[in-house]
């Protein structure tokens, strides 16, 4: 099913190949698997507050990968065919796209990251996640395959990496402050605290050209 | 009236009391004549009931009222400001509402004292709702703001035709109804409150009003006023748009049955393929019979009669050798022969249709084949008809849908003019106005404004018309005979550049400081500007630009670049081609995706470019572009803040989803990189011809001759380059063309004080360097408090000692 240390059977995934793996279950197994997620399915269409924090997007690329929290997206749309260019904007920020009826900013979050042009992989689908904050809505692209997982116990981050940024790690060292914590090895990311640090960087590249 | 101390006028000073007094024994005549009117009538505005004749005597009737109209205006615009302050569910403020309550009681006196009852009963109620709020009950506060538009709209009627109209009463007591206040009974016609005491009516004021519980309450939606004429025009487009749903359901409907048509078409084609695919070599045959169709249907029909015998051979074991080829030997032991030599044959041979021995299975299906394919093509035709109607009625329902979107957003418009009464009696109460020595022009009126944005703009107008007919210090220094002979011009103008209204209000006086900073807060509310300009008049004007919210636009879809982007038609004064030849004051858009106005500095090629004329006000400038690809009519929306950059003044989404930015070509070119350091470098040549480029200059603004020579001295003497100005307006005029290293401001100066310095400063960018000192004799908290909100980076109260002064523009400067 799935090579990840959580629970695969409370995994809802979206690619394909799950679909292909259903149908090689044995019908013991498959109904064992309906059986499980029936059980969890309640809680999830309930939705309760707490429950909605545990659901995670999972987006994984070649160098690692990260979660963001459902609770802080809108959608989740195929990217816009082209982005409107704007004056004195980071690198990482792809231009202003269409959502409904209004202009959004779209950046890239991969290369907000990595900083690493190289490391795309263009052969991975693009998704734009629509994220907000506040009164920041914020078009967030990404090049990954993409789950769903609820996640229990996410760690908090370690504090000798936020003391000292891990250098060695596939993200930049100075994103280390849009990282809320670590659940297995994925990085979690913190949605209000990564619109304000794009928020101001797009304020910055403003004021400097 | 009981003169015992209330919490309602306790802290007063006897003044005020005093005046409270008046306006309680002035109760009992605004309610008299109340109380003769029938309810349906109106009153006339009169000055009958005058609390005070001596002083009556001194004016006219006319300025009694004028007066009396502005001192409403400016109370309703405290309660208004005040109220406004007010936040839902927050603690309340007991001793601003009393403040409030105040002046709601004044508005009661005042308007009962001039005969005016409606405005006088809105005021009582205003009053009381005021008073109910600080006694905890649960008012809305929606409530007092419907309250104040009442009070508003019955001024505004009074202004315009003499008489109050009784509507917005109508609604204001109708609100109360809805939210269960039964703050009416009595109130409108009461009887004269002098026999009880404050606290007993109040206390019956209280039993009468028995606010139900907040659940229970309706929400009053927050209202516009809307013109007649706008509202029937979106009538008239929403039953435009409903009438194509008819037309276009037909055509939708159209499509579905040319569709159908098509697919019944497609699939007997492939019946007749795949029927024609089991006959031998049906792909070599298909090939020569439909592909080479001018080479003759006889020879394809041949090698299919073939493959048809070829077939039946094959089937029925019996074998078919036509006549002719028979006749010619063929077909006896040679059958592996017979289709090469069918093929390689140059004798022609032709069908006849009429020889029925001849009419064979292929030549059935051939035919069939014809009417299937012709059959697919005219339901292809159909559809192409169907779809281009589809397309017409798709089109007229976005136009219809564009001009009902237009004329929605359009309801939230208003005229300048509807301010511009008051601004009229602004100007003509002053003193000078009633010499007869000011001359009003107007221009632009009729340019449309949001109502929310010109209810926001209403007191900030009035007030810099106010400044500019006051003589300032300046102008009030010189000779008397000089300003009686000099006819004072006031103009207010607007522009509607598509993007953004610019409105100037305009003196040939040299007015008054402080005017930026009153009405700065509110421009930066609105996400405005505010400048101010030595005119070609001898005096000041404010130029106020303001971003239009949202709203439709029109403008030119021009390339630049790899970009489209629109450019407001208001800007445009004509498009030429031209060779480029001529560039003065010419720039190019084309460089994009930098997307600044760059001046056209190298020759281009001998071609013709679209060439955008802006208007006059834009200083003539021509702006070349690479295409221009129409115009478009769209909504306009806002970037949000943290994107807004200089030139781009907001979005609009096209029909095919993207994203084009609107542009003001004036301000990218204002914003040009090159074209900046051009300016600066030409304006530092003229005026720093011996500076050098390390040496650190301070500009010294104030008044004072002696304390700006004294500081000039201790900074020359410190090794700074010091420049002394000794108002604000000259201050604002070297800041424009200079950035030096260190400001020091006065507060108090002619034309422009300190504070309205720092205002300005903070909206142009090439200042943010600049360290500005404030140096003033105000000590207080307040002042230094609203200097630093303002910007200022630190506050020195005079008399201040050298060393401090030069140890803080050190600290500052570097």
């Amino acid at each position: 099913m799935n090579t990840h240390d959580y629970d695969s059977a409370l995994a809802a995934y979206l690619d394909v190949s799950h679909v292909h793996e259903l149908a090689q279950l044995s019908e013991e197994a498959f109904w064992n698997y309906a059986q499980k997620l029936a059980d969890t399915n309640p809680a999830i269409r309930e939705q309760s507050p707490a429950q909605m924090d545990k659901e995670y997007l999972e987006c994984t690329f070649g160098k690692g990968h990260f979660l963001l929290s459902l609770a802080a997206l809108y959608e989740i749309v195929p990217p816009p065919r082209r982005y409107t260019d704007l004056p004195d904007k980071p690198v990482w920020m792809a231009g202003l796209a269409a959502w409904h009826g209004s202009a959004i900013v779209v950046i890239d979050l991969t290369l907000y990251l990595t900083g690493d042009t190289v490391s795309m992989d263009h052969a991975l689908s693009e998704s734009l996640l629509i994220a907000h904050a506040g009164d920041v809505s914020l078009g967030l692209l990404v090049h990954s395959n993409s789950n769903i997982i609820i996640v229990n116990d996410m760690l908090p981050m370690p504090l000798d990496d936020v003391r000292l940024p891990d250098t060695t790690a596939w993200y930049l060292p100075t994103r280390h402050t849009v990282i809320m914590g670590k659940y297995a090895d994925a990085i979690v990311l913190d949605v209000p605290a990564l619109l304000a640090d794009i928020v101001r960087q797009i304020e910055i590249a403003a004021s400097h050209g | 009236m009981d003169e015992t101390p209330t919490p309602f006028n306790e802290g007063l000073s006897p003044e005020d009391l005093a005046v409270l007094r008046d306006f309680d024994a002035m109760e009992f005549i605004a309610d008299e004549p109340h109380e003769e009117t029938p309810q349906n009538t109106t009153k006339r505005l009169s000055t009958a009931a005058l609390p005070n004749a001596d002083t009556a005597e001194e004016f006219s009737q006319e300025d009694m009222l004028l007066l009396f109209i502005s001192e409403v205006e400016e109370d309703i615009s405290v309660l208004r400001n005040g109220i406004q302050q007010l936040k839902p569910g927050e603690a309340r403020d007991v001793v601003r509402i009393h403040s409030l309550e105040r002046t709601a009681h004044k508005i009661k006196g005042t308007a009962g004292a001039f005969g005016c009852s409606i405005l006088s009963t809105i005021g009582r109620y205003t009053e009381t709702l005021l008073r109910l709020l600080t006694q905890g009950a649960a008012i809305e506060l929606e409530l007092l703001v419907q309250a104040i538009a009442a009070l508003e709209g019955t001024l505004s009627s009074l202004v315009i035709t003499g008489e109050e109209s009784r509507a917005a009463l109508e609604d204001l007591e109708a609100a109360f109804k809805l939210h269960a206040l039964d703050i009416t009974v009595d109130t409108y016609t009461s009887s004269p409150p002098s026999h009880t005491t404050e606290s007993n009516a109040q206390k019956q004021e209280m039993s009468r009003i028995t606010p139900r519980p907040l659940q229970e309450r309706a929400i009053l939606p927050v209202s516009v006023r809307v013109e007649m004429a706008r509202f029937e025009q979106l009538l008239v487009h929403t039953g435009e748009m409903a009438d194509l749903q008819v037309p276009l359901r037909s055509a939708q409907e159209q499509v579905e049955v040319a569709l159908q048509e098509l697919h019944a078409a497609q699939a007997r084609l492939t019946r007749l393929e795949s029927h024609y695919s089991t006959f031998p070599l049906s792909a070599s045959v298909s090939d020569s019979t439909f592909s080479r169709q001018d080479e003759g249907i006889a020879r394809s029909a041949s090698s299919m009669i073939a493959n048809i015998l070829d077939g039946a051979e094959e089937r029925i074991g019996h074998r078919y050798v036509r006549k002719e080829l028979r006749e010619k030997g063929v077909g006896k032991g040679q059958r592996g022969n017979f289709r090469s030599q069918q093929f390689s044959t140059e004798e022609p041979l032709y069908w006849d249709e009429l020889e029925i021995d001849r009419y064979t299975e292929t030549d059935t299906l051939k035919n069939v084949l014809s009417e299937a394919i012709a059959d697919v093509a005219a339901a292809s035709a159909q559809l192409r008809t169907a779809f281009a109607l589809l397309n017409d009625t798709l089109q007229k329902q976005m136009s219809s849908v564009m001009h009902v979107r237009s004329d929605a957003l359009s309801l939230h418009l208003t005229p300048l003019s509807s301010l511009l009464a008051r601004i009229e009696r602004v100007v003509a109460m002053n003193d000078n106005a009633q010499q007869g020595s000011i001359v009003f022009e107007v221009r632009g009126e009729t340019t449309e404004i949001d109502q929310e944005m010109l209810e926001e703009l209403k007191n900030p107008l009035l007030h810099l018309a106010r400044t500019c007919v006051t003589p300032g210090l300046q102008e009030r220094e010189s000779s008397d005979l000089a300003r009686e002979q000099k006819k004072v011009r006031v103009w207010f103008h607007a522009t509607d550049l598509g993007n953004e209204v610019v409105i100037e209000i305009g003196s040939s006086l040299n007015v008054e400081s402080g005017a930026v900073n009153e009405v700065q807060d509110t421009l930066r509310r609105l996400h405005g500007t505010i400048i101010v300009l030595r005119n070609n008049a001898g005096g000041m004007s404010f130029q106020l630009r303001l971003p239009r919210s949202q709203g439709s636009l029109r403008g030119l879809l021009v390339r630049a670049g790899s970009q489209h982007v629109v450019v407001p038609f208001a800007q445009i004064q004509r498009i030429d081609y031209e060779n480029l030849e001529d560039t003065l004051s010419l720039y190019t858009l084309s460089n994009l995706p930098g997307l600044s106005a760059e001046p056209l500095l190298e020759q281009p090629k001998k071609q013709m470019y679209p060439v955008l004329v802006l208007y006059p006000e834009n200083s003539g400038m021509r702006v070349q572009v690479d295409a221009v690809l129409g115009e478009i009519e769209q909504v306009m929306k806002p970037l949000a803040a943290y994107v807004r950059r200089a030139g781009i003044v907001g979005t609009m989404i096209d029909d095919g989803g993207d994203v084009l930015l609107v542009v003001n070509p004036v301000e990218l070119i204002r914003h040009a990189p090159q074209q900046r350091h051009a300016l600066s470098k030409e304006r530092d040549s003229v005026a720093f011809p011996l500076a050098k480029s390390q040496e650190k200059v301070v500009l010294v603004a104030d008044d004072s001759v002696s304390i700006r020579g004294s500081l000039l001295q201790t900074l020359t003497n410190a090794g700074y380059r010091a420049v002394g100005v000794d108002n604000g307006m000259e201050a604002l005029e070297f800041l424009l063309d200079h950035a030096p290293t260190v400001l020091l401001l006065d507060i108090e100066m002619p034309y422009l004080n300190g504070y309205d310095l720092l205002s300005i400063m903070s909206a142009h960018e090439h200042l943010a360097s600049v360290k500005t000192i404030m140096l003033t004799s105000r000590s207080s908290e307040k002042h230094r408090k609203r200097a630093m909100e303002l910007g200022a980076d630190a506050y020195l109260t005079k008399p201040c000692s050298q060393d401090v002064l030069l140890a803080t523009i050190k600290s500052l400067a570097g």
